[in-house]
């Protein structure tokens, strides 16, 4: 079974799987693969990382008033 | 075992034997950055990640104060974030508390071996702002909406340098890219369509919307680790 995916595929599958536009099918293969081909494990984490990095794309701005104790509300609403 | 990531080609290479976790990675004397300053800030940077993973496991057995300091360290990010795909304040703060209701009741969900903490956030906020979007039927606009989100998501004063350091290094990287795979990138990153949705969008076949995707995430790499002075050797024993 180890060779039954090239390195491109799987990286395309880990690519695509850590940017979270899998299709349920592909997605439940790769978690599977996953579980046996260390390959994907390795790439997720690369990718994760690029992930990582892609979010600081995004400028933080600061955080909108009172949406701090609209949040806690319903924290107390549903503990 | 030696996982080896070649950036000069664009696709990995390994060698045989079972995983573990990345040991080492080798700094270079580039630009930017230099190893000391990259290396105190991979440190830091991961120092954050644990603090994170360590939050939400605290969140997911109900603890107010870890909820609270979390959502302190990640509010701005995930507002930043929301209003970028949505570009409305209301709707941004509307999915930001999504978001953190959701880390609320679910962050036991969260399993740090497919994601990172902060991607697995960022992506629950993407994807709520991306459904938002498509509720309101808003017609997409592909165009050059991340260049422009390079120019205005100006410094914050409040960053620290370290992000702020990061955010220029990414937005280089970004505009290294080709139009076309700026609008793959904007098409899956931000709007989250599908392989056949972008296939359809932007003209080319499926599996090139596949190798696309993962060219442009092994060249960003590529030229971040660059831009950061480093050069990659992945361990793993």
């Amino acid at each position: 079974m180890a060779n039954k995916y090239t390195d491109e595929e799987i990286q395309e599958l880990a690519a695509s799987y850590a940017m979270g536009i899998l299709g349920s099918e592909d997605k439940a293969l790769f978690e599977i693969i996953l579980t046996w081909d260390n390959r994907a494990s390795f790439y997720l984490e690369y990718f994760n990382e690029i992930m990582e990095e892609l979010s600081y794309d995004s400028a933080p701005l600061e955080e909108p008033q009172g949406l701090e104790e609209r949040l806690f509300k319903y924290m107390q609403m549903n503990k | 075992m030696l996982y080896c990531l070649d950036f000069n080609n664009e696709c990995a290479k390994m060698s045989s034997k079972t995983g573990g976790s990345i040991k080492n990675q080798i700094y270079s004397n580039k630009k930017t950055m230099s190893p000391e300053t990259a290396q105190t800030s991979e440190l830091e940077h991961k120092k954050e990640q644990s603090e994170l993973e360590l939050l939400l496991t605290q969140i997911s057995e109900s603890d107010e104060d870890a909820m609270r300091e979390f959502y302190k360290k990640t509010v701005r990010l995930v507002y930043g974030m929301s209003h970028r795909v949505l570009s409305n304040s209301e709707e941004a703060e509307e999915v930001a508390l999504e978001v953190f209701m959701y880390v609320w009741k679910n962050a036991s969900q969260y399993d740090r071996e497919l994601s990172k903490p902060l991607s697995w956030l960022l992506m629950i906020t993407r994807t709520r702002a991306i459904d938002k979007v498509r509720k309101r039927a808003r017609a997409v606009q592909i165009d050059d909406s991340m260049d422009e989100n390079l120019v205005t998501g100006a410094d914050n004063p409040e960053d620290t340098y370290i992000a702020s350091e990061r955010r220029k290094v990414m937005r280089n990287a970004m505009s290294q890219l080709t139009s076309k795979q700026k609008e793959v990138m904007e098409l899956s990153y931000y709007q989250q369509f599908s392989h056949s949705e972008i296939s359809e969008k932007v003209g080319i076949p499926v599996g090139s919307v596949k190798s696309t995707i993962r060219v442009v995430m092994v060249k960003l790499k590529n030229i971040i680790k660059a831009e950061q002075g480093r050069s990659y050797v992945a361990e793993i024993h």
